[in-house]
């Protein structure tokens, strides 16, 4: 895998020697100006050390703004540059590009908000001046230590792997080798076409499965950019995105192109078995093909029925049939993975409604077998040899289940869910069955009817016009199925019928359907090789079920269709493009570019203790085991800093948000002397996640929120990154309240970085109590990015909270309590150079 | 305004969030996209929400960091507040004929620091909060939008040149006209989105009539921390709610309005906003008049059970109408299927419709695409090529082909970027003489 260094590359020269730090304040046409006095903070900022230049401009962001920027780069030889102006979301991007165009490292720069979080909120003139000035300050401490990065640049393999190949395998692989790229399906039975192979007709445009699966298996098997391997289990896996290595068993086939008559070998079989195809509704041979028209079109040998007779051996001369090979094993590169494996129906319990029990209780996929022309029965309604006069389909089996009702699956849990394909799907059944077999009666048992889609609707609204029988059970007391007493029909249903205020009633049927959920297939075989996550329903979980549903947690792996959650065939095959885009994005770039903002590990300090390895949202860590050391993938690190206050030896650092730099930045926010009096102002340290809660900050902003302008903000990329010695080091500085601000639980950038926050804060509560700190002096809060009034709001009363604590004074009990041993009490001034920039 | 290519690999109609994923899906993959909104900021219905269903995440969180994306992505052209005149097929692809509506602010000057807006003496109804805020006459379409450039309208300007003396870049500009914009493109998406059917379709509820019967849209508005007011409240008297009632299928599966499909979002959001409402206002019952709760997504199941579990009382019922008490309360005529069709009439503060989904835009001639049964586009391959329009090149996407949750609008945007990046692909290489 191709990763260059996260370090400057020819920039690094422009660090030595001198801080020449260029402080430039925006006037943004009065919007700053007006309420922050330009002048006094530029004069100020004059005199910070290592500040070469220092001015103001009426708009840093226009064209001329830029240009006077990039010019005094250039003529004052600067080496950091700081602008204060309006939210780091609007701007920062635009000085970032104009500071590299002057040929400085782009990460040499600080984006000063000083109206979003001063002019905006602050009515005092002079407090507002003195925050910005604060702020400035602040920057220019951090500045000292700030360290040149370039974007993390990952090289991609330009081939991907699919896994599974069903309707969402197919789809993404055909999709891919269009936009040119190389694909590997592995499927793991012995023929391609997954479960759609086994469905008749489909909604919602009525056409027969195959229709839709035949000529895409053609395209694919032809593609000279498509390699499948049937029979093939994912065996094991290395690597990351871009360089993904995953080895798969090829278990033999036991049939070979040079088999002469295919159709002799199967005929001369004497293993009779249950045909899985057509769902144990008929039989087959240990030698067999499906159906007619399977990919590939050789016979596949059933091992576990196969007795190694050597029939079949015989029947062909001898030739084309392998009884003895043994698996073989090939290892895959990829640069991408998208998972389809699809899933499982819904297997009924032996008497769960009759199942089992009477061989009239069937399941819908088998019925969808029976209604095939091609079929067990060639497409006639017969059970047992007997014509059935009347059906009835019976809704969420195996769906929906409730605790008392229903007994939990295998692994004690109940399946909750709703299955989203059975109801459309019954309802299309039955429309069939009423329209091929018009004498036949249909009786429809709900809870629920779910037919939400497009097009969904007319068939329930069609089924009702052709006279299908709707009764509506109640779902704490489900249908009970046994043999008509009366001899009348082959069963009868009882239940109680809601739609008819609760009357008992029984209806005789000849075939009851159960429509059987869908579940998840066994994925810990993926679990283990991917580290996916599954929910509470089994199926695999995407990284954001909301906005990023195709893509799993680790960069660089998708999934497709069905492995994620019941889909019908529309919505598989949808999210099979999707997940193709995904891919064929990440491969068409070549490489990909990432925030510099990841996390290092300094060996010299790491203890090899593992802490960190749970604390990282994205496994991106792991142990190295020789030399007992963590490492930091820095492809799969997302940078959120979570990992860096985790671990107890201060062993990891993040770039851009090193403690270094957090701690000079918050020393320099507390170095003023404070005045003590009657006008006395509590100083409090805000520290914000980035993604939520300085964005809500923001939102107050341009609200226009007055709130107090002592609440100074610190921006880390997540609340994770806090560091409780962080929250100490600022009281010991001379905070007098201290604020963590992150998303809300669910809303985290990186999906769970803030839990570790909330475990966290508790605990620097009760340390803070140990130290004598008041707890009102500390507060932890979640605020969104829309909450700009309640980010104001808590402001305000931290405030008046503090301020009625009074000083807190900290610094001069430290000896005492023994804090800040160890660390740099010295707040600022004496340059130090930042450990993590790597040479 | 950054500055219009005449080429462009992408046509992207609609910057929701669909469309936004759509024009990101089809720039990652190398293709240069024109993406092009109607209104005067990005983000389409889903910025407005408060929260979303089944994570409960706050919207705007979630979404406006992908704006953001857009706005900076180095392959994306934004052309906001701007209409599609006329679509047609040539050689090369499609001209596509665009017009950019007059802002009345240059936008490349625009700072984005509404001093216009504050110095405006004009007060509008905001279409951002369904009428229940307001905004002056010149503002910035709202705090999460993109671009943050301000818009005037002219319908309500006064004329008096407060905004242009108060504006420190000198930006308003009533000269403004609207302006013609001609492009090519290889390939086009419609991401078109959705409206409701109007609050007054049905009479028999009186929506547009009773203060106190609401859009579905409203309530999230109310809901929403950065909404008019950041509190629920009734809008005849602005009291506190203490009973509330959701009617769904309000102009669904209802063939009497030409709606007879389901809506597909109404169930899981009326049951949001019960759990948001209870959350705040744990006094105040809400009941969830039904047909069938269609909750058939992943995690929705559960969602439901946790309403229920939280006190929101779901009724299947029909609705039969709804009259106005003389203290605007609310009575709703009901027949309740669970107790054999017996009426009652039941009183409520306020009454939320589940209004029906209905297509954002219809291209009356403007594009060469056919239109469904349903108002929706027409998809010849429903099942195979979910996002392939009846016209070869055009790609659609969210719900534009029929009503969606948020997930599913987005892994169809995604679909509708992979068939345009393999269309692209084709017609590339047909171009390139290559086979």
């Amino acid at each position: 895998m191709g990763m260059d260094g996260v370090n400057g590359d020819g920039a690094q020269g422009a660090v030595a020697g001198d801080l020449r730090i260029g402080v430039f304040v925006c006037h943004c046409g009065g919007n700053i100006s007006d309420i922050v006095n330009v002048e006094t903070v530029v004069r100020q900022a004059a005199e910070l050390p290592g500040v070469a230049v220092s001015t103001g401009h009426m708009f840093c962001c226009s064209d001329p703004g830029q240009a006077a920027i990039e010019q005094q780069i250039r003529e004052q030889r600067l080496n950091r540059v700081i602008v204060a102006a309006c939210s780091p979301s609007l701007h920062e991007l635009t000085f970032r590009r104009a500071v590299a165009r002057a040929g400085l490292n782009p990460y040499l720069f600080e984006h000063i908000n000083i109206r979003e979080h001063v002019s905006w909120v602050v009515e005092d003139k002079e407090q507002a001046t003195r925050k910005a000035f604060r702020l400035i300050r602040a920057a220019v401490a951090r500045a000292a230590h700030l360290a040149p990065l370039t974007k993390r640049r990952i090289q991609i393999h330009p081939s991907v792997l699919v896994i599974g190949g069903g309707i969402a395998g197919l789809t993404a692989a055909r999709d891919l080798a269009a936009r040119g790229i190389r694909v590997t399906i592995v499927e793991s039975n012995p023929f391609l076409g997954g479960r759609l192979a086994q469905l008749y007709r489909i909604y919602p445009t009525g056409q027969r499965a195959r229709e839709i699966l035949d000529p895409l298996i053609r395209q694919v098997a032809a593609d000279p950019l498509i390699t499948v391997y049937t029979n093939a289990q994912l065996e094991s896996s290395t690597g990351v995105i871009g360089d993904f290595r995953t080895t798969v068993r090829l278990t033999p086939r036991g049939v070979t192109e040079d088999c002469p008559d295919p159709q002799a070998a199967i005929d001369s079989c004497p293993e009779e078995c249950v045909d899985q195809f057509n769902l144990g509704l008929s039989k087959r041979m240990a030698i067999y093909k499906p159906y007619d028209g399977c990919y590939p079109d050789l016979p596949a040998i059933d091992w576990r029925n196969c007795t190694k007779c050597g029939a079949c051996f015989q029947a062909c001369g001898g030739r084309g049939i392998q009884l003895d090979d043994q698996p073989q094993f090939v290892e895959i590169q990829s640069g991408a993975i998208i998972i389809a494996v699809g899933l499982n129906t819904y297997g009924p319990r032996h008497g769960e409604y009759g199942y089992g029990q009477y061989p009239e209780v069937i399941t819908l996929a088998q019925m969808n077998r029976l209604l095939d022309p091609e079929g067990p029965t060639k497409g006639r309604l017969l059970v047992n040899g007997r014509t059935v006069r009347s059906v009835g389909f019976l809704h969420c089996v195996g769906s929906l289940q409730r605790e008392g009702i229903h007994r939990p699956m295998a692994d004690g849990k109940l399946n909750m869910y709703c299955s989203r394909v059975c109801c459309t799907t019954t309802m299309h059944t039955a429309e069939q069955v009423r329209e091929r077999f018009p004498g036949v009666h249909v009786y429809d048992f709900h809870e629920d009817i779910r037919t939400y889609g497009r097009r969904h609707e007319s068939y329930y609204d069609h089924v009702c016009e052709q006279g299908v029988a709707f009764i509506r059970f109640d779902p704490m007391r489900p249908p009970a199925v046994e043999a008509d007493p009366k001899g009348e029909a082959a069963l009868v249903v009882r239940t109680v019928d809601r739609l008819t205020a609760g009357e008992e009633i029984e209806v005789p049927v000849d075939l009851l359907v159960l429509a059987t959920g869908l579940v998840a297939r066994d994925m810990t075989r993926l679990i283990d090789l991917y580290r996916c996550s599954v929910g509470a329903d089994r199926f695999l979980m995407e990284v954001h079920p909301k906005l990023r549903p195709v893509e799993l947690a680790a960069s660089g792996l998708f999934l497709a269709g069905s492995v994620q959650g019941p889909m019908d065939i529309g919505e598989s095959t949808a999210a099979a493009a999707a997940a193709a885009a995904k891919a064929s994005a990440l491969i068409s770039t070549g490489t990909i570019e990432m925030d510099p903002f990841v996390a290092e590990v300094r060996e010299d300090r790491c203890s090899g203790c593992r802490i960190c390895l749970n604390a990282c949202p994205f496994s991106a860590i792991t142990r190295n085991e020789e030399f007992a050391r963590a490492e930091v993938n820095p492809a799969v690190c997302l940078g959120c800093g979570t990992c860096v206050a985790t671990c107890p030896c201060n062993a990891i650092q993040q770039y851009g948000f090193s403690d270094e730099q957090i701690k000079a930045e918050v020393a320099a926010l507390l170095a003023e002397k404070p005045e003590y009096g009657p006008g006395w102002q509590p100083r409090i340290v805000a520290f914000l996640c980035y993604w939520c809660s300085y964005t809500g900050a923001d939102n107050a902003g341009t609200a226009r929120l007055k709130y107090p302008a002592n609440a100074d903000i610190v921006k880390v990329m997540c609340s994770g990154r806090i560091d409780p010695e962080l929250i100490t080091s600022a009281f010991s500085w001379g905070a007098d309240g201290v604020m963590v601000l992150g998303c809300h639980i669910g809303d985290c950038h990186y999906t769970s970085g803030n839990h570790k926050t909330m475990v966290r804060m508790p605990l620097v509560r009760r340390l803070l109590a140990q130290f004598g700190i008041e707890p009102e002096r500390f507060r932890h809060e979640w605020v969104s990015a829309a909450e700009g009034e309640k980010f104001s709001r808590l402001v305000k009363e931290m405030t008046e909270q503090v301020r009625a604590l009074g000083p807190l004074n900290w610094p001069s009990h430290l000896d005492a309590v023994g804090v800040g041993h160890g660390h740099d009490l010295e707040p600022w001034g004496e340059e130090q150079t930042c450990q993590i920039t790597a040479d | 305004m950054a500055e219009i290519k005449q080429e462009y690999d992408g046509l992207v109609l609609g910057a929701g969030i669909a469309g936004m994923q759509a024009a990101l899906d089809l720039a990652g993959q190398g293709f240069d996209v024109l993406l092009v909104e109607r209104a005067p900021s990005i983000g389409g219905v889903m910025v407005g929400l408060n929260k979303v269903f089944p994570t409960l995440d706050c919207s705007s969180c979630i979404c406006t960091p992908r704006m953001a994306e857009v706005a900076h992505h180095e392959r994306i052209t934004l052309l906001t507040y701007t209409e599609l005149k006329h679509l047609e097929r040539t050689a090369r692809g499609f001209s596509v004929t665009l017009v950019k509506k007059p802002r009345y602010v240059v936008e490349e000057d625009c700072i984005g620091c509404a001093k216009c807006e504050l110095a405006c003496n004009v007060v509008v109804p905001h279409e951002f909060d369904y009428g229940l805020g307001a905004h002056a006459a010149v503002y910035i379409p709202h705090g999460n939008a993109i671009p943050q450039v301000a818009v005037l309208d002219p319908q309500y300007c006064m004329f008096d040149g407060a905004c242009a003396r108060a504006c420190p870049t000198d930006c308003i500009d009533f000269t403004q006209q609207p302006e013609e914009i001609n492009v090519q493109a290889g390939a086009v998406i419609l991401a078109t989105g959705l409206k409701l059917v109007p609050l007054d379709v049905k009479k028999e509820y009186g929506g547009g009539k009773y203060v106190n019967v609401m859009n579905p849209l409203a309530m999230e508005r109310l809901q929403s921390p950065n909404g008019p007011y950041g509190h629920v409240m009734r809008p005849s008297d602005g009291k506190i709610p203490r009973s509330i009632a959701y009617v769904q299928c309000a102009g669904s599966r209802d063939k009497s309005i030409g709606v007879p499909y389901c809506s597909r979002i109404c169930c899981m959001y009326a049951l949001k906003q019960g759990i948001m409402i209870r959350q705040h206002l744990p006094e105040t019952e809400v009941t969830i008049y039904h047909m069938d709760i269609r909750a058939f997504g992943k995690g929705y199941e559960q969602f439901y059970r946790r309403a229920v579990g939280e006190g929101i009382r779901v009724v299947k019922a029909k609705v039969a109408r709804i009259t106005e008490e003389p203290n605007k309360d609310l009575k709703l005529r009901v027949e309740l299927i669970d107790e054999g069709g017996r009426v009652a009439e039941i009183r409520h503060d306020l009454v939320v419709l589940s209004q029906g989904v209905i297509p954002g835009w219809k291209p009356d001639g403007a594009a060469p695409v056919r239109i469904d049964e349903d108002g929706f586009f027409l998809i010849p391959e429903m099942a195979a090529r979910p996002a392939n329009s009846s016209h070869e090149g055009v790609f659609v996407a969210g719900v534009a082909t029929g009503p969606k949750d948020i997930p599913d609008a987005i892994v169809e945007a995604g679909a509708a970027a992979m068939e345009a990046a393999m269309y692209l692909g084709r017609s590339q290489a047909r171009a390139g003489g290559v086979q």
